[in-house]
């Protein structure tokens, strides 16, 4: 007869198998081959050879497995090396078919000028360029201001070059969109005729935003350092950018944060044009032109030409939005 | 002893020579090896505790990385690969941790 104690259930039944794993975690053969050994039974002279070779064996296999395991897989990096190539490529590629666009462009603008002048309205054609310089479709060439912003040097190299590398530590020196955006539209207050961030020409539609810790500037990002080109009246302007809200505010980034700022005056600057501004209305020429024809052939000889450039259509437009 | 012996042998081996793997083993070479260790911390307790044997260790060794690797193997066939995995490497863990404990108390009385 069993005593009561065992019928009944141990309290950590359920842990049955933990316990086993924490208690014994030693392979109980040990012990049952100590025993052996102490009643005197020796292993044959085979059995040590054949121990001596699985032993080899196994050493083998295990340190073979930990190289192989330890080795990055080759897999990976010919994807990776693919992608990089794939990358560059496409990137080239976009490049000439951006400089095909630039291209082509100009070629539109200067067929839509020699159109407007053998049509005799020298006043139209000079309206549309300037409006296209306004809206920042055609390149332009000036005086004006070119203002670096860089992130504060403690901020580690790696982050600087590659805006998309994992920044450590304090975020507080960064460059930030906000702060481009405060830029640039004290340069507009300031009076600024034309801006360019990076080689990138800002039109109305523009936009300044960051995703991640990159900048972007119509959706491409940027890599610091970044550099503002505006170009404006030499005289007035970098006074009118240090006296408004933008001059101040630099200067706290930079005692506050760290911040880089390097603000020149500059004798010539050359922007790009932005392009690609898409007719979106145009309205027929209602009002009687300065040469006093009659309406009905007023409009029909304004449609060509707002059709054949989008400076002509701003030009019947006649509304003031134009102005960035 | 001899195995002890016989595993620096190979070990070196390995790292001298190049051998290669084959792809079809290399699934389970990581909890394999995670299992080999276990052996080997096991092997190494009950050699200070003084009832080391060859015999056993190897056996030990081998059944191991066996068994590791069916389960792997049968986790795959059954679609629960890395949940078999971690239940093995959680397991085989746990012994390496007790058995290292030991080792500790061996060395250093403490």
């Amino acid at each position: 007869m069993p005593p009561a104690q065992s019928r009944r259930r141990p309290v950590d039944a359920s842990m049955a198998l933990l316990r086993e794993v924490m208690e014994h975690p030693i392979d109980p053969s040990y012990a049952l081959a100590a025993a052996r050994r102490a009643r005197g039974e020796r292993p044959g002279r085979r059995g040590v050879v054949l121990i001596l070779v699985l032993a080899v064996l196994c050493g083998l296999f295990v340190t073979r497995a930990v190289i192989e395991l330890r080795r990055p897989e080759p897999g990976q990096a010919v994807g990776r090396a693919t992608l990089e190539r794939e990358i560059t490529r496409r990137s080239a590629l976009a490049e000439r078919r951006l400089a095909e666009i630039q291209r082509l462009r100009s070629q539109i603008a200067s067929t839509a000028a020699q159109q407007l002048t053998a049509s005799g309205d020298a006043e139209l054609v000079t309206r549309g360029q300037q409006l296209g310089l306004a809206t920042g479709e055609l390149p332009v060439t000036g005086p004006g201001l070119e203002i670096v912003l860089q992130d504060a040097a403690g901020l580690g190299n790696a982050a600087a070059v590659d805006p998309r590398a994992v920044a450590t530590g304090s975020d507080d020196g960064r460059v930030l969109d906000r702060d481009l955006q405060v830029v640039v539209n004290g340069l507009w207050v300031a009076g600024a005729e034309a801006v360019a961030i990076n080689g990138r020409r800002l039109s109305a539609l523009s936009a300044i935003r960051s995703a991640g810790l990159a900048i972007l500037v119509d959706f491409r990002p940027l890599k610091p350092p970044y550099v503002v080109q505006a170009i404006g009246d030499p005289g007035a302007m970098p006074g009118r950018f240090a006296a408004d809200a933008a001059g101040p505010y630099l200067q706290s980034l930079r005692d506050n944060y760290g911040v880089q700022v390097a603000v020149t005056s500059a004798t010539r600057l050359t922007l790009p044009g932005a392009g690609s501004l898409a007719l979106r209305t145009a309205v027929p020429k209602v009002s009687s032109p300065p040469g006093g024809s009659s309406s009905a052939s007023a409009s029909s000889a304004s449609a060509p030409s707002a059709s054949a450039s989008s400076a002509s259509a701003a030009t019947s437009a006649s509304s003031p939005e134009v102005t960035p | 002893m001899i195995a002890a012996i016989g595993l620096v042998i190979g070990i070196v081996v390995g790292i001298v020579l190049h051998p290669t793997v084959p792809v079809y083993l290399q699934p389970y070479l990581p909890i394999a090896v995670v299992a080999a260790l276990d052996a080997v911390f096991g092997g190494l307790r009950a050699m200070l505790d003084g009832i080391f044997d060859d015999r056993v260790f190897i056996v030990s060794f081998l059944s191991n990385v066996v068994v590791a690797a069916l389960i792997v193997y049968l986790g795959d066939q059954l679609g629960v690969g890395s949940q078999l995995s971690t239940g093995v490497v959680v397991v085989l863990g746990i012994r390496i941790f007790s058995n290292a404990a030991a080792i500790r108390r061996h060395l250093f009385k403490a």
